[in-house]
């Protein structure tokens, strides 16, 4: 039998404000344990939690730009158990009435646009972090990120495969970095992602039962984890077994899933300290301003107005500071391919080799453009101008100052070119010889061995000229 | 209630009970929910119900850094501490 | 000879900004009496002896006694959170708990160079209205030492002279019947009011602090002092905060009392019932209109609160864990265990069973019902109040249906006890207890509830009151005795 996959995924993600949720405590990450602490986010007796206007900000723009419904009155509740990186033994969470609903991600599925549905978006609290020493008998608690602000996404169980779950999470992630909500980083936690994944017989409107899959740490631990549930449950279906509720452990190391825990009930009751949260349309309609065009928009604006391949387009727009240096280049620069050739192969090269981001570039469009204007003046060959790039990405400086320091301006001069040409074609007669005898190839070689003369600063074009010149008598 | 059900109320609840206590408590709960059961009989239908005096505005709080306090008032009631974490039994991975 | 530890706030304050007794003699004095007389009473959990004197010889030195409250020891309930002073609420669970914090209340009295002398015993967080469910001891009730004084022992302190005043707690009536027994003055202002941060309350939305005085002046002078709203508490009102004391002088025309007749039926105590109409009568000699009213709804009460308050509270007690303070267990096989263990140990009977209870109302399939039930039945008992309000400026009610119980004797859980108290909180309302006479030698408390931040209007019928009356009077007199 042929079993078609559902997935859906319950993500996390750290908000980026200032302070906590609840309280004024720093949500930068701390040197220390322990130290951005006081009595509301220790749950000591007696404090209330302080509701950050911010978080509803951030959230509501989050909401909006997943395309939910956000509700007009929203509810904090309690959500109840017991474990020693969690103060006051309830997570503040959104359970009753979340902020938003209904809301849709699109991804690209076999070249058809697919929409994956947000079921629910609601505002929570971090816990904090447990610390095991190896060989101690105990665990330790830092409670620095307990209180952080989260949204937790909820989507459909509408993604089919690995492969669209690892769509949804990337053009989930590039939409709240446009918004600039959070930073998204899996790897650090501030975006964290669940599984939920069954399988039933194709053509079966019914869902299977699900499991839930924990401790991915990167978006392709999710599609390796989705990849490794499906085989697990299908031979588990196919050999006549059936599949137990419960929660699993993604293992990196292994690539397997291994059992955690059974089915557990969740607890809730209202908070009573909270006040709801009142989002008025005057109120919405303002963060909704501050919106910025969200990358599928901007990606097909680039497809028109710059006639980019939609390959480019995805590439340049997946990440808003790169897309916002395109459009700066643009601007500078007249051929809109030309520069996303060069962002996509070399920039985008250098920052992997480096592991800098583009926030960090200590060039500026302007800086790059000029470069690319030297390339087309002739000033410099299209080979040096790579050299003359990476010596920008190093240090900053102008590509002018960097050809004229380094010598780098390419020789132009007709005598000069062809007196060279000349000391190569004696110095390689048989090379020559080969060319004349019709082996066309022979005249590469000549070429190379100019370059290999001039240190690359020979004009490629003036010398192929000259050599055709000279060869052809 | 049944001492079934009262144990696994205060198991969900995480509090301890000894024998004498389950005793007491199961029989106070026996009259509570009987009267409980008595007044569920009043008609509410219509009424809507009072949870948060507060629910008619917005109180929030502007994202602003205050100071968290100093590592030994963290620590000052801790039962058990190490460094500057707080400590507890190892848990061991379920 | 001039007796220190009897004076109110109005008149130390009075003797103390002229310089004819200083803040030292004034806590020195309450000290010895204190170790004369708490031996027999049980009212301090904690006493803050040293730092009260020193912090009274300093403002002597600085000698600036403008505010009324400065250099004036007052009494605080334990279950109130000040800095570098343990804060038990009369619990294991919190034996050795010291906050790094002041509630707002303790903050804004320290401002005003207020001296806390100690801390007062309650019911084990507050879960009861007797202080026999402390971990500690029972208080005694200064009348009667064989009587409960309530369900704070601050009160059985200000009556005793063990105290000038207190600053306490009120979710189901603690702050008035403990005053009602005691024969003094107490106040539970409208939620929101008086900044709740810092008071390590069960019931979110049902606590407030109020003070418990000689008098209602003294009454007057607290509030003026705790008022208003406060940004750790997003609960408290922005609605302005008039000058309490001043409007002590407003001459009182036109009034409407309702007297509910919910309160005046069977459960109440006959001696207790004719103190009231005697305080109607009062009331109407001064030409105030004094009519029968009803509030069908409050016979609901005593359940409503008990389910709302449980739930409230079992979700409210999940901090209390044992892992960033509070009591921890020795012995325990898991993680699991250790939090059963240290909150089986930590906790006594009453917060078990509440916590239990609320837990069986709120996590318990289908249960929610019960929950739902009583917070619409506290929609039609605020509904009863806003209805009577409408006729009415005041209610007057009994505080209490009978005087302080003996101890050991105290009712179900249920407690019928807080029949006529309990409503008030449901509907957030302000009331004032003030005695009105006496039964089997204890004191009578009169309850007046007002509309929503109306203190001043509660505070001026009563302050008429005391003033036509001499019940206050009597309490000195029986000191004497």
């Amino acid at each position: 039998m042929n079993y078609e996959t559902i997935v859906g995924l319950e993500v996390h993600v750290e908000l980026s404000t200032k302070t906590k949720i609840f309280c004024g405590c720093s949500t930068e990450f701390s040197k220390e344990p322990n130290s951005h602490c006081c009595p509301i986010c220790l749950g000591m007796p007696g404090t209330i939690p302080l509701m950050n206007k911010s978080v509803v900000e951030y959230a509501t723009k989050a909401g909006l730009a997943l395309n939910c419904q956000i509700a007009e009155f929203s509810r904090f509740d309690r959500k109840k158990y017991f474990y020693p990186d969690l103060p006051k033994g309830y997570q503040i969470s959104q359970y009753y009435i979340p902020l938003a609903r209904n809301g849709y991600v699109e991804i690209d599925s076999n070249g058809k646009k697919k929409r994956i549905g947000i079921r629910i978006m609601h505002m929570e609290e971090d816990a904090g972090k447990l610390v095991h020493e190896e060989g101690s008998s105990y665990s330790l608690v830092d409670l620095d990120r307990a209180g952080v602000p989260l949204i937790e996404i909820v989507s459909e169980p509408d993604m089919r495969s690995g492969e669209e779950a690892w769509q949804y999470l990337n053009n989930l992630k590039t939409i709240l970095q446009y918004i600039e909500v959070s930073d998204c980083k899996i790897e650090e936690g501030s975006m964290r992602c669940d599984i939920n994944i069954s399988l039933r017989p194709e053509g079966s409107n019914e869902f299977g039962t699900k499991v839930e899959v924990k401790n991915l740490g990167s978006f392709r631990a999710v599609k390796r984890a989705i990849e490794y549930e499906e085989k697990r449950q299908r031979e588990i279906l196919e050999s006549g077994g059936s599949i137990v509720q419960e929660t699993r452990r993604w293992d990196e190391d292994r690539g397997i899933t291994i059992f955690m825990r059974g089915k557990v009930d969740n607890r809730y009751s209202p908070e009573p300290n909270l006040a709801p949260v009142i989002m008025r349309k005057d109120w919405k309609d303002e963060i909704s301003a501050r919106i910025p065009e969200l990358p599928g928009a901007k990606k097909e604006r680039f497809i028109k107005e710059y006639g980019l391949p939609e390959y480019d387009a995805s590439i340049i727009t997946a990440s808003k500071v790169l897309s916002n240096f395109y459009e700066e280049c643009v601007k500078h620069y007249h051929d809109p391919k030309v520069v996303s050739n060069w962002l996509m192969v070399e920039l985008l090269s250098i920052l992997n080799e480096t592991g800098q981001g583009i926030e960090d570039l200590k060039f500026t469009p302007k800086q790059f453009c000029d470069m690319l204007a030297m390339i087309d003046k002739g000033t410099i060959s299209g080979k040096i101008a790579k050299d003359v790039f990476r010596e920008m990405f190093a240090t900053g400086k102008s590509p002018e100052a960097i050809v004229e320091e380094k010598g780098l301006v390419q020789i132009s001069d007709e005598a000069e070119l062809e007196s060279i040409a000349k000391r190569v074609m004696e110095a390689n007669p048989k090379s020559v010889e080969d060319y004349k005898n019709g082996k066309k190839k022979a005249l590469g070689f000549l070429v190379g061995q100019v370059m290999k003369e001039t240190k690359g600063k020979a004009n490629p074009q003036m010398i192929n000229a000259i050599f055709s010149r000279l060869l052809d008598q | 209630m049944d001492k079934g059900t009262l144990y696994r109320v205060a198991d969900i609840a995480h509090v301890h009970l000894e024998s004498r206590e389950i005793e007491q408590i199961s029989k106070d709960m026996d009259f509570l929910l009987e009267y409980f059961d008595k007044l569920s009989q009043v008609d509410t239908e219509s009424v809507l119900p009072t949870v948060c005096p507060i629910n008619d505005k917005n109180v929030l709080r502007d994202d602003e850094v205050w100071d968290s306090l100093p590592i030994d008032e963290v620590l000052k009631n801790a039962p058990d501490k190490h460094g500057r974490f707080f400590r507890v039994p190892r848990i061991i991975e379920e | 000879m001039l007796e220190l530890d009897k004076l109110t706030i109005h008149k130390a304050h009075e003797l103390l900004s002229k310089k004819e007794i200083t803040s030292e003699e004034l806590t020195k004095a309450l000290l010895k009496r204190i170790e004369e007389m708490d031996g027999k009473i049980k009212a301090y959990v904690t006493l803050n002896s040293e730092e009260a004197l020193e912090r009274s010889s300093e403002i002597d030195k600085k000698g600036d006694f403008t505010e009324d409250l400065s250099g004036i020891p007052v009494a605080v309930k334990d279950n109130i959170c000040t800095k570098d002073l343990r804060t038990t609420c009369a619990s294991k669970m919190l034996e050795n708990f010291v906050p790094p914090y002041d509630a707002t209340v303790i903050k804004k009295l320290k401002e005003k160079n207020a001296l806390i002398l100690g801390k007062t015993n309650l019911d084990e967080f507050d879960m009861g209205s007797s202080t026999e469910s402390s971990y500690f001891f029972t208080s005694k009730n200064p009348w009667n030492l064989e009587r409960v004084p309530g369900g704070s022992s601050s009160a059985a302190a200000v009556a005793a002279d063990l105290a000038i005043y207190s600053l306490d707690s009120d979710t189901g009536g603690a702050v008035r019947q403990s005053a009602a027994y005691c024969g003094v003055v107490g106040l539970k202002p409208t939620y929101g009011r008086v900044s709740r941060f810092g008071l390590a309350g069960n019931a979110g939305s049902m606590d407030t602090i109020g003070p418990i005085t000689k008098d209602v002046k003294d009454c007057a002078i607290v509030l003026n002092a705790i008022s208003g709203m406060d940004l750790f508490d997003p609960s408290s009102s922005d609605t302005i905060v008039p000058d309490y004391l001043e409007s002590l002088k407003t001459n009182l025309q036109n009034v409407k009392i309702g007297i509910p007749k919910e309160f005046l039926g069977d459960a109440v105590n006959k001696d207790i019932k004719n103190a009231i109409l005697n305080a109607a009568k009062t009331f109407e000699d001064m030409g105030f209109i004094c009519e029968e009213t009803s509030l069908p709804n409050v016979e609901y009460a005593l359940w409503v609160h008990y389910v709302i308050a449980s739930a409230e509270a079992s979700s409210e007690m999940c901090q209390y864990d044992g892992v960033r303070f509070g009591h921890r267990a020795q012995h325990y096989e898991n993680l699991k265990d250790l939090y059963k263990k240290s909150r089986g140990e930590g906790f006594g009977l009453e917060v078990k069973k509440r916590t239990i209870l609320g837990t069986y109302l709120l996590d318990l399939e289908g249960n929610d019902k019960y929950l739902v039930k009583a917070y619409k039945l506290r929609t039609l008992i605020k509904q009863d109040f806003e209805k009577a309000f409408e006729k009415y400026d005041f209610l007057i009610t009994p505080t209490t249906p009978t005087v302080a119980f003996k101890i050991g004797e105290a009712k179900d859980s249920l407690n019928v006890n807080d029949m006529c108290t309990v409503p008030v909180n449901l509907a957030g309302l302000p009331a004032i207890s003030i005695p009105c006479g006496f039964a089997e030698g204890l004191p009578i408390g009169l309850q007046i509830i007002g509309k929503a931040f109306d203190e001043a209007g509660i505070l001026q019928v009563a302050y008429a009151f005391e003033r036509n009356t001499d019940y206050h009077k009597k309490l000195i007199a029986w000191k004497e005795a």
